[in-house]
C-alpha cells in the first residue's frame, strides 16, 4: 500500500475515469475520420490512426486503424517543433503536415496532419492522425512497385503550416493536392483529416473542463505507470536468455535475390532488447522501412505476445529496446525508397513471435500467410473512356495454435481490421469480372492443429487497356508451423492469355488484354504441433468440408 | 366484444403483460417467469390472470424472443445455402477483417452454416442485371435431391448481383417450393442491397431462424384461436413498427430485435405525453447497458447493424450496447481499478446475492454505500447480504489502498463513467449534443445509476416511467405498422434516370401496398416515407436523406448539412452519388388513451423510511420514498431513494423531484433559482 502512494499521483477511481474517457474519445475521431474519408483505404482499410498528446507530446490516447502505428507520429511533432524553432512558435488554429518517410518511418502515401491545441490562451497538447492517400504522386499511380530512391515515390512533405491561425494557406494545399493524380479524393481525405483533427481539439478541451489540464497529466502518469507495471510483470516471467530466429523475403522488386532478416531477443530481469543487427542491408528497391516504424513493428509482436486485449498507452514498451543499424532495411536513410515499408515487416512480427514461442507456447501461433499480397488494376473502362485504378489487398492463412487451427482467408498481420472489397462492388467499379473467390484447398500447414487456408481470387478483364501490377511475396519463407506442425502452402499467381499460363509473383504494369484471366492464389498458415496428434474427429471434419482432398 | 387491447413481451427472464381495460379504462401489468420451454405457454398464462374469454381482446400485440434466442444459443435450424458457382466460400470468408488487431489466436465468428452444407449453381448476373449465364436447371435438380436427402429445415439462396436482378432467385424458390414443404429464404427479398457477404449473412440468420420462428407463432396462434381469439396477433418488429403473425413467419428476420426494441418504442411514446421530443433511452440490467435515441419524437433507425459478429442489412432500431450492468465486476490490474466488461451475471451473481459470488460487484458496491436495501431489494423478494459484499469490495480495497466506501463509490463512479462515454458515442460522434435530451431509464438496474449519469453529462432532465418495470410491452401498444423496402440505384445525383428513379419507387410503393393490404390496410391509409442514401463520390458511408419529393437539389444541399453536422466538414462542390433508394409504408393503428391520474396533490411527498446513504464520500441520512404513496402532483428534494417493486431509484443531492399526472417521475437538475423556491 505505501509503494501505491509512492507511485501514483491521482486517486485510482479518477484514473481510471479519465483512461475511459482518453480510449473513448480516441476511438470516437477514428470513427469519424474513416466513415467521412474518400480513400477505400481510409474506409474499409482503416489504414489511418488518430492521437492526442498532451503539451510534453506524450501520448494521451490513440486510436489506431493498423496495428502497426503503434506510437510513431510523436517523432513529427517533436522534428516539427524543433524545425519552427520551439514549442512557442505554435499559434492557435494552425495545422502541419507531412509525410517524410525518414520521420515517420512509413511510406510517403501515409500523411500525418497534425495541430497544437490551446485552452485559454495556454498550448495544452496536440492531435494528430496518419491516413494513407490513394496517390500521391510517385510515378507509377497509387505506389511502383520498382522504385529505386525515394524521389520515384512521389511528393515528399516536410514539416508544412497548411492553416495559421485557422485560416488555410491556399497555395501550399494547391501545391500538394495539385501533385496527385486524384485530387478530389486527395482534397477529401485531407479535409476529413483536418476535421478529425477539430474533433481531437474539441474533445480534448471537454476533458479539460471537466477534469482540468492538471489532473489529466497526473492521471496519465499514473496510466502509463500501470502501463508499465504490466509490461514489466509479463516480461519478468520470460526466463532470462537469447532467443533467436530468421528467415529470408523473396526480393525487393528490383533485384531479385533473398532479402535476410534476422532477429535476436534478449530478455533480462524486466526488461526486453530487440536486436536488429545482421538483416539486410538497406535495398536498392523498395523493401525499406523507417527507423520509427519499425520500432512500432516490434511493438506489435511483443502485444501479441503479452497482452492482446488492453488498450495501448505511453507507458507501454518503456522496457523495450529495439537496435537496428542505419541504412539497413530496418533504419533506411536517403535515399531508399520505402514504399513497401510493410514487407519486412510482416516477416519481422511472426520472426519475433518464432523466436519467443519455445517460452510462450500458449501465446504463439505458427506464422501467418505473411504479406499484403497486393493486386492492381489500372486502365481506361471502355465503358465510361474514364481512367481507373483498383488496389486490393488480399487475404490468406493463419497459423494454428495451441488449441485451435489457424482462420482461413484473414488479412494479413499488419493491415489489422481490413476489409475486402465486396465482388458486386468492384464489379461495379471496375472493367474487371471475379470468376471465383473461394478457399484455396489443402493449402493450410498440416499438424496437430491445422494452418488456416489462403484464398483463390480470378479476375477477367474485361477492357482492352488495363495494366495489372503484383507484389506477393513468401514464397521463399513460406509460413512456417511450430513444435512439429508443418509450412503452409506458398502463394502462386497464373496470368492466363490465350492457351499461355505465366506464373509470376511481382511484377509492376504488366499489360493484360480483354479476356484474359488474373487467377491469385495465397498461401496458408503453418500448422501446430505433430501431424499425427490430430484428432480423427478434425481429419474427418476437414474432409466433409472439403478444406482437404483426400489428395 | 371489444374489450381489451393487449401486449405481452417476452424477456430473458421474464414475460411482462400490458392490459388496457376499455371498460374500466385502466391498464394492469403482469409480470410471470419466461417458460423457455414453451414460450407460448408463459404467455397464455399470463393472459389468462385479466382475460378469460379471449374473444374480448380486440388487438393483441407481442414481442418475442423465439427468433433471437435460436439465433444466440446457436440452436437454428439445419440449413442449406444456394450460391453462384466460385463462391460457395464468400460466407466463410467474410469480410476477411481481424477486429482484434492484436490477437494472433483470433478466431471469426463461427458460421451458421458449415461449408459442406453450401451448394454452388451455375448461373450468373453481372453489376448491370444481365445474365451472362442462365440459371442451370438440371444443376438445380441435383441440389434439390441433395436437400431431400439430407432433411434440411430451411434453405437460403443468394446469388451474384441478385439485388439487381432477383429472376434467378425467384425461379430457384418457385422451383424448390414445387418439390418440398420448407421455408425458402431469398437474398433479394431478405435484403434487397449490394455487398455479397453482407446480403448473404442476412439471408442465412433468416432462414436459420424461420422454422423456429414459424413454429412458436402457429402454437401461438392455434393456441389463442382455440380460446376464442379469431384475429390477426401483432408481432413487434426490430424496426419498431408491427406486423401481422403471418407476414413475420415470411419476415422472422424482422422479429430478431423484437424483446429489446419495446423499450426504445415505449421511449416515443413518452414523446407525446411529455412533449419532450428528444429522449435517450437507457436499460440497464444484470449484463449489459443498452442505450438508444428518439429524435424529434422518432426512434433513431440504422440500415445496418452488426450481431455476434455477422452484419444484418435490415432497418432496426439502434440499440448501443455496452458490457456494463449490476453485474460487472471490479478488479485490479497493476494497481489500476477497473470495471467490467466481465459480469457475474445471475449465477453466481454479486457477492450480496449469497450464491458463492465472492467478487464485488456494481451491485455490491451499491449495497454498501446504502443505495440499495438489503431488506426491501426488488419488493423484499430477494434479501442481501451486505457483511458479504463489504468483503467483497474489501479484497479491492486493499489492493488499491483506499477504504471500503471509497472503494464502493469508485466502483459506482467508474461504472457511470463508462456509461456516460456510451451516450457520448452514440450521440456526440454524430454530431448531436446530449444535453439537448431527456434521459429517460428502465430495466432493473437502469433507475440506479440514471440520474448520476445524467450529471456527468450535464443533462437536465431525467424521466423514470410509471411502467418501467413493463415498458416495453406498454410501448408496443402504441406503434403502428411498418414495412421497409430498398433499391440499389448508383449514379451520379447530375445524371440521374427519373424515369428509371420514379420506376423503383414506384415498384416499392407497389409492394409495401401488397404487404399492408395482407395487413388490412388499405391502399388509401397507408403513409410512404421515400429516402435516399447519398454520399460523395469515392466514399464508402452513405448518409440517409429523407425526400418528400424527387428535387435532388433539395437532396443535395440537405446532405452537404447533414454530412456537416455529423463529420464536421463538407464538400459543397464534390460530386455527389446516390447508392440505394428506400420506401417506408406505415399502416396507422387505433391507440388507446393515456389514463390520467385523479386529484392533483400539490404537496411534499410522504417518506416511508430513512437511512444512511453515501454520497460524494460522506455518510448522509437519507429519505426514503415508496412508488406505492407517491401520487400526482407530489414533489421533494434530493438526495432521496426511492424504492419500487421493479427497481430502486437513486437520486444523489441538487435535484428537484415530482410525480406527474401518469405517475411517472421526473427529476431535475436544480438551478441556484430552484433551490430558492423549494
Amino acid at each position: 500500500m505505501s509503494t501505491q502512494q509512492q507511485v501514483y499521483l491521482e486517486n485510482p477511481v479518477t484514473t481510471e475515469i479519465v483512461r475511459n474517457a482518453l480510449i473513448s474519445a480516441a476511438d470516437e475521431m477514428n470513427a469519424s475520420l474513416a466513415r467521412s474519408a474518400f480513400s477505400p483505404i481510409i474506409y474499409e482499410m482503416k489504414d489511418c490512426s488518430v492521437c492526442i498528446f498532451n503539451r510534453d507530446v506524450e501520448l494521451l490516447g490513440q486510436s489506431a486503424g493498423l496495428p502497426i502505428f503503434l506510437g510513431n507520429i510523436d517523432e513529427c511533432i517533436k522534428v516539427t517543433t524543433n524545425m519552427i524553432g520551439g514549442i512557442d512558435n505554435y499559434q492557435d488554429g494552425d495545422v502541419y503536415i507531412l509525410n517524410d518517410s525518414y520521420i515517420g518511418g512509413t511510406h510517403l502515401n501515409d500523411v500525418t496532419v497534425f495541430s497544437p491545441i490551446f485552452y485559454e490562451g495556454e498550448l495544452v497538447g496536440f492531435t494528430a492522425n496518419r491516413a494513407h492517400w490513394l496517390d500521391i504522386g510517385s510515378k507509377d499511380p497509387g505506389y511502383p512497385m520498382d522504385a529505386t530512391s525515394i524521389y520515384q515515390e512521389g511528393i515528399r512533405i516536410p514539416p508544412t503550416k497548411i492553416y495559421e491561425q485557422g485560416k488555410p494557406i491556399d497555395d501550399v494545399i494547391r501545391l500538394i493536392v495539385t501533385n496527385n493524380r486524384f485530387r478530389e479524393a486527395a482534397l477529401g481525405d485531407l479535409n476529413a483529416q483536418i476535421a478529425a483533427c477539430r474533433t481531437g481539439e474539441k474533445r480534448f478541451k471537454e476533458l479539460i473542463v471537466r477534469f482540468g489540464i492538471d489532473r489529466i497529466n497526473r492521471c496519465i502518469h499514473d496510466i502509463f505507470k500501470q502501463s508499465e507495471e504490466m509490461d514489466r510483470s509479463v516480461i519478468r516471467n520470460i526466463p532470462d536468455g537469447v532467443y533467436e530466429a530468421e528467415g529470408y523475403l523473396d526480393n525487393d522488386g528490383v533485384k531479385d535475390e533473398p532479402i535476410l532478416v534476422k532477429v535476436q531477443v534478449r530478455v533480462e530481469g524486466d526488461y526486453i532488447t530487440i536486436d536488429l543487427t545482421g538483416s539486410s542491408e538497406q535495398r536498392f528497391g523498395q523493401t525499406n522501412c523507417g527507423y520509427a516504424q519499425t520500432i512500432s513493428a516490434c511493438r506489435v509482436a511483443f502485444k501479441d505476445l503479452i497482452s492482446p486485449h488492453t488498450p495501448v498507452t505511453g507507458g507501454n514498451f518503456r522496457t523495450m529496446k529495439v537496435i537496428a543499424p542505419e541504412a539497413t532495411i530496418f533504419h533506411a536513410v536517403e535515399p531508399a525508397p520505402c514504399g513497401w515499408y510493410f514487407t519486412p515487416l510482416g516477416l519481422l512480427i511472426d520472426l519475433i513471435i518464432k523466436a519467443l514461442s519455445p517460452e510462450m507456447k500458449d501465446k504463439a501461433a505458427g506464422a501467418h500467410y505473411g504479406d499484403s499480397m497486393v493486386v492492381t488494376f489500372a486502365g481506361k473502362d471502355e465503358r465510361t473512356k474514364e481512367s481507373f485504378l483498383s488496389v486490393e489487398a488480399t487475404a490468406g492463412g493463419w497459423g494454428a495454435f495451441h488449441n485451435g487451427n489457424g482462420q482461413s482467408a484473414l488479412i494479413n498481420h499488419v493491415s489489422g481490421d481490413f476489409k475486402n472489397l465486396p465482388i458486386e462492388v468492384f464489379e461495379s467499379k471496375y472493367p474487371i469480372r471475379i470468376n471465383q473467390y473461394g478457399l484455396r484447398q489443402n493449402s493450410g500447414g498440416v499438424g496437430q492443429y491445422r494452418g488456416g487456408l489462403g484464398v483463390v481470387r480470378e479476375y477477367e478483364i474485361h477492357s482492352e487497356n488495363t495494366t495489372v501490377s503484383l507484389w506477393f511475396e513468401r514464397s521463399k519463407t513460406p509460413a512456417w508451423g511450430l513444435f512439429g506442425g508443418q509450412p503452409g502452402a506458398k502463394p502462386n499467381v497464373e496470368i492466363i492469355s490465350g492457351g499461355e499460363v505465366e506464373h509470376l509473383l511481382k511484377v509492376n504494369g504488366r499489360k493484360v488484354r480483354k479476356g484474359d484471366i488474373v487467377k491469385v492464389m495465397t498461401g496458408g498458415g503453418g500448422g501446430f504441433g505433430d501431424p499425427s496428434e490430430r484428432s480423427s474427429e478434425d481429419a474427418e471434419k476437414d474432409l466433409r468440408n472439403e478444406y482437404v482432398t483426400g489428395k | 366484444m371489444s374489450r381489451y387491447r393487449l401486449g405481452v413481451d417476452i424477456g430473458g427472464t421474464f414475460t411482462d403483460l400490458v392490459v388496457f381495460d376499455r371498460l374500466k379504462n385502466v391498464y394492469q401489468t403482469k409480470k410471470i417467469l419466461t417458460t423457455p420451454h414453451n414460450l407460448a405457454e408463459g404467455v397464455l398464462e399470463a393472459i389468462s390472470h385479466y382475460i378469460k374469454d379471449l374473444s374480448e381482446i380486440e388487438y393483441f400485440v407481442h414481442g418475442t424472443t423465439s427468433g433471437l434466442n435460436a439465433f444466440l444459443e446457436r440452436k437454428g435450424a439445419n440449413v442449406a445455402l444456394i450460391v453462384t458457382k466460385g463462391f460457395r466460400d464468400v460466407y466463410e470468408i467474410g469480410r476477411a477483417n481481424r477486429t482484434e488487431m492484436y490477437n494472433i489466436q483470433f478466431n471469426k465468428p463461427a458460421t451458421l452454416v458449415k461449408r459442406e452444407h453450401i451448394y454452388e449453381i451455375q448461373e450468373r448476373v453481372t453489376f448491370d442485371g444481365s445474365v451472362v449465364t442462365p440459371l442451370d436447371e438440371e444443376n438445380l435438380q441435383q441440389i434439390i435431391g441433395q436437400l431431400k436427402d439430407k432433411n434440411y429445415d430451411a434453405v437460403a439462396v443468394c446469388l451474384m448481383h441478385a439485388y439487381r436482378n432477383p429472376e434467378n432467385e425467384v425461379k430457384i424458390c418457385s422451383i424448390i417450393e414445387k418439390e418440398l414443404d420448407i421455408p425458402v429464404s431469398l437474398s433479394s427479398d431478405i435484403a434487397r442491397e449490394w455487398r455479397e457477404y453482407e446480403r448473404v449473412s442476412t439471408t442465412v440468420i433468416n432462414a436459420y431462424i424461420a422454422p423456429i420462428v414459424k413454429k412458436y407463432l402457429n402454437i401461438l396462434e392455434k393456441e389463442v384461436e382455440k380460446r376464442g381469439f379469431k384475429k390477426d396477433i401483432y408481432i413487434m418488429q426490430s424496426n419498431g413498427g408491427v406486423m401481422t403473425s403471418k407476414i413475420a413467419k415470411r419476415l422472422p428476420l424482422q422479429t430478431l430485435m423484437s424483446g429489446p426494441v419495446g423499450g426504445t418504442i415505449g421511449g416515443m411514446n413518452l414523446t407525446k405525453l411529455t412533449g419532450d421530443p428528444n429522449l435517450i433511452c437507457v436499460d440497464m440490467g444484470g449484463t449489459s447497458f443498452d442505450v438508444s435515441l428518439i429524435i424529434d419524437g422518432q426512434p433513431d433507425i440504422t440500415a445496418e447493424i452488426h450481431m455476434e459478429g455477422f452484419p444484418v442489412l435490415s432497418p432496426m432500431v439502434n440499440i448501443h450496447t455496452i458490457g456494463a450492468g449490476g453485474g460487472s465486476i471490479a478488479w485490479v490490474e497493476a494497481g489500476g481499478l477497473r470495471v467490467g466488461p466481465k459480469s457475474a451475471g445471475s449465477s453466481p451473481g454479486p457477492a450480496c446475492y449469497g450464491k458463492g459470488g465472492k467478487l464485488p460487484t456494481v451491485t455490491d458496491a451499491n449495497l454498501v454505500l446504502g443505495r440499495i436495501d438489503e431488506n426491501n431489494f426488488l419488493g423484499g423478494d430477494i434479501k442481501l447480504d451486505k457483511q458479504a459484499a463489504i468483503e467483497a469490495v474489501k479484497s479491492v480495497a486493499d489492493q488499491i489502498g483506499l477504504s471500503v466506501q471509497e472503494t464502493a463509490e469508485g466502483i459506482c463512479d467508474i461504472a457511470n463513467a463508462k456509461m456516460a462515454d456510451a451516450i457520448r458515442t452514440l450521440t456526440v460522434k454524430r454530431g448531436i449534443d446530449p444535453r439537448d435530451f431527456t434521459l429517460v431509464a428502465f430495466g432493473g438496474a437502469g433507475p440506479m445509476h440514471a440520474v448520476l449519469i445524467a450529471d456527468l453529462l450535464d443533462m437536465k432532465k431525467v424521466f423514470i416511467p410509471s411502467v418501467s418495470g413493463t415498458f416495453s410491452a406498454w410501448g408496443m401498444l402504441q406503434t403502428d405498422i411498418r414495412f421497409d423496402t430498398v433499391r440499389n440505384y448508383v449514379a451520379n445525383i447530375n445524371q440521374v434516370d427519373y424515369t428509371m428513379l420514379e420506376s423503383l419507387y414506384e415498384e416499392m410503393k407497389q409492394e409495401s401496398i401488397s404487404v399492408l393490404n395482407q395487413q388490412n390496410i388499405q391502399a388509401g391509409d397507408i403513409r410512404f416515407q421515400n429516402s435516399i442514401d447519398v454520399r460523395y463520390e469515392g466514399q464508402e458511408y452513405t448518409v440517409n436523406i429523407v425526400s418528400e419529393t424527387n428535387n435532388l437539389k433539395k437532396i443535395e444541399e440537405d446532405f452537404h448539412k447533414a454530412h456537416l453536422d455529423i463529420y464536421g466538414h463538407n464538400n459543397p462542390k464534390g460530386s455527389i452519388e446516390i447508392v440505394n433508394l428506400r420506401v417506408t409504408a406505415f399502416g396507422d393503428l387505433e391507440k388507446v388513451e393515456y389514463v390520467k391520474s385523479g386529484e392533483r396533490s400539490e404537496r411534499q411527498a410522504v417518506p416511508a423510511s430513512k437511512r444512511n446513504v453515501v454520497w460524494n464520500n460522506v455518510e448522509e441520512e437519507t429519505i426514503v420514498y415508496s412508488t406505492e404513496t407517491l401520487t400526482y402532483g407530489n414533489y421533494f428534494n434530493s438526495p432521496a431513494i426511492v424504492e419500487d417493486k421493479n427497481s430502486t431509484l437513486v437520486i444523489p443531492p441538487k435535484h428537484y423531484i415530482c410525480i406527474d399526472e401518469y405517475q411517472n417521475i421526473e427529476i431535475v437538475k436544480e438551478t441556484a433559482e430552484q433551490e430558492v423556491l423549494v
